[in-house]
């Protein structure tokens, strides 16, 4: 059975999708497409009510059991089927990082691992549900792609992606609906990044719902100042490596912008590239020093943090004032 | 591609177990040594599986309806390779590359080799890879049978007690587990971990067939081992008590067996061992 076409969101950008529920809708149609695809839940809620009744020979809840879920699936994996395994960001990276890294990386078996929950998406749950560190863990990985997509229609793409890769996949979603930002057709490609706003002066790199739009709104209200170039990142791992060096050689400097602990994670990778290829100013904006210690919503979060299109505003300023290599550790500081 | 269904020969069973012994002490005998308490106790399990119950073809390891075998206990790899050269699946000439440099055959199996289903040594991995082998054959309408081989030590993991919940759960009647119960641990007895006779009801209370044997009974390990899956999905596990270092007199039951590096004096005295007691 064929898999639907995924729809052009031209007629629904700036509306609010879930990303999550658009995997899990897109899931069942894929699976009705290969049996040899599962669905693995760990009480997560909702995937017993529609993939668990749409499919139920291709539904399994291990239960409250991370670990365990993500080991079963490298043994799936191995006898041939392609497990689709659900969790939170932060319980697959933190709590189950060994299964992830020894049964799945270095095996490099086609376990497509979707983290909901990612970054701040949790927020009102607490720092027990923060997940701000899993990109720099899964990147480290062998074989591991590693995917935030910046909307539900990327999303969507992105899980097709995956689910075609036949190696180990992480794909990063948040919790509630997000803005559609794409206006278009977009050709999503695996390590391929996308321009969504020429610019000369600055470029912004992005990754995430909040991030990418922040960076779009950064460049809307600073179109007087400057022109800032928007890249939306949403391969972490691979990263479009031709992208960062034509950045870094073409506008004053780079800032990155993900909704993660300023180290290791997007901020990490593109830094690595221009050192080793195109040394030019790096600014990071993500979350530096402390974890919040009080709840609130994601929105708010993130600009506590300083995660906002103010901030990625101020990053800009430094750097087109050619004062962004001054700071030692390179990153914007906040709080 | 095994005599599964014949009764077993025990006197190649005995004769496997052997050669698995003396190649242990083969493995062990170079300055980096060899996880070998564990693995002489978990001899006669592997002679019985690879000689005897489990269905490969060493000229398709990925033959799709092979047994799946998962060494969780990934540190007594010396015992693994040996019965998978017993087997035909490693050439008896890479003995001598064992914990090399450059070898292949390291102090825990990589799913690199031939034969080899995963890469094991963190313990607490390998009965939820092999539930995952299990529940892929069912889906896919094979008919493999899954064996896992753990350790009593790392039965103190808790990895492996969210697997232990979910074997019955997915009514994995083609999965054995089975735990080499010898007892001690790096730093001494499991006993005050696992408190004696716990352990059975532990399993059956999580919904698996438990069946106690002599983990070096030949026949008896053939017995318990051979069956079909369990047509009520029940999944089995076997606790085969056994004896640490089993067939080195001086060595058994002793937690100083646990990982040792052979000096020639003492390879020589443990070989003569192995041979007064007959396990060679």
């Amino acid at each position: 059975m064929p898999v639907d076409d995924i729809v052009c969101p031209e007629r629904e950008h700036g509306t609010l999708i879930s990303a999550r529920q658009t995997c899990r809708t897109a899931l069942i149609g894929h699976a009705r497409a290969d049996r040899r695809l599962l669905c693995l839940d760990t009480d997560m809620g909702g995937l017993e009510s529609d993939f668990g009744a749409a499919l139920p020979e291709q539904y399994l809840d291990v239960g409250i059991a991370e670990a365990n879920m993500l080991s079963i699936a490298a043994g799936l994996a191995r006898g041939g089927c392609r497990p689709v395994a659900h969790t939170m960001a932060t319980f697959a990276a933190s709590r189950a990082c060994e299964q992830i890294k020894l049964d799945i990386a270095h095996h490099d078996l086609p376990v497509t691992i979707i983290a909901t929950h990612g970054g701040f998406s949790a927020g009102h749950y607490g720092p027990s549900h923060f997940s701000l560190e899993d990109l720099a863990i899964l990147r480290s990985f062998p074989h591991m792609t590693v995917i935030v997509p910046c909307d539900a229609y990327e999303a969507e793409l992105a899980l097709r992606a995956a689910l075609a890769l036949g190696h180990p996949a992480y794909i990063r979603l948040g919790r509630k609906p997000t803005p559609i930002l794409h206006r278009a057709r977009h050709d999503f490609c695996i390590g391929r990044a996308s321009l969504l706003r020429p610019g000369d002066d600055v470029t912004v790199i992005a990754a995430g719902p909040y991030a990418v739009a922040g960076a779009l709104q950064a460049a809307h209200d600073l179109a007087g100042e400057m022109a800032l170039r928007v890249i939306n990142m949403a391969t972490i791992k691979p990263l479009d490596d031709v992208v960062v060096i034509a950045a870094a050689r073409e506008t004053a400097g780079i800032i990155t912008v993900e909704e993660h602990m300023s180290t290791g994670g997007l901020g990490g990778a593109v830094a690595e590239v221009v050192t080793t290829f195109a040394p030019c100013p790096v600014l990071r904006i993500g979350v530096t020093g402390s974890i919040p210690t009080r709840v609130g919503d994601e929105e708010s979060l993130l600009q506590a943090c300083g995660i906002s299109s103010a901030g990625i505003a101020e990053a800009a300023r430094r750097l087109q004032a050619g004062r962004g290599a001054t700071s030692p550790s390179q990153e914007v500081r906040h709080g | 591609m095994s005599a599964r269904m014949e009764q077993p020969d025990l006197a190649l069973l005995a004769q496997e177990a052997a050669a698995i012994r003396r190649l242990v002490l083969d493995m062990a005998h170079q300055p980096e040594g060899a996880h070998l308490g564990g693995a002489l106790s978990a001899a006669d399990i592997l002679a019985v599986l690879f000689g005897h119950v489990l269905r490969l073809d060493p000229a398709d390891p990925d033959w799709p309806e092979r047994d799946h075998f998962v060494l969780s206990k990934g540190h007594i790899a010396a015992a693994y390779y040996a019965a998978l050269m017993r087997r035909g699946f490693i050439p008896p000439s890479e003995l001598a590359d064992y914990a090399q440099s450059g070898s292949r055959l390291g102090g825990h199996p990589s799913h690199t080799l031939p034969g080899v289903e995963f890469s094991t040594g963190s313990l607490g991995h390998g009965l939820s890879l092999g539930i995952g082998l299990a529940l892929a054959a069912r889906h896919l309408g094979r008919r493999n049978r899954t064996f896992v081989l753990m350790g009593d030590g790392e039965l103190q993991e808790g990895s492996v007690w969210e697997a232990a919940g979910s074997a019955r759960r997915f009514d994995l009647g083609a999965l054995t587990a089975i735990v080499d119960r010898n007892g001690l641990q790096i730093n001494g007895a499991v006993e005050s971990w696992l408190p004696a006779g716990s352990l059975a009801q532990r399993w059956a209370s999580f919904g698996w067939d438990v069946i106690e044997c002599d983990g070096h009974g030949l026949a008896e390990l053939a017995a318990v081992l051979s069956p079909w899956p369990d047509p009520r999905g029940v999944p089995r596990l076997v606790l085969a008590r056994t004896v640490k270092a089993r067939g080195i007199a001086f060595m058994e039951n002793s937690k100083k067996s646990h990982a040792v590096a052979l000096s020639d004096k003492t390879y020589q005295r443990a070989l003569s061992q192995l041979q007064a007691s007959g396990t060679s």
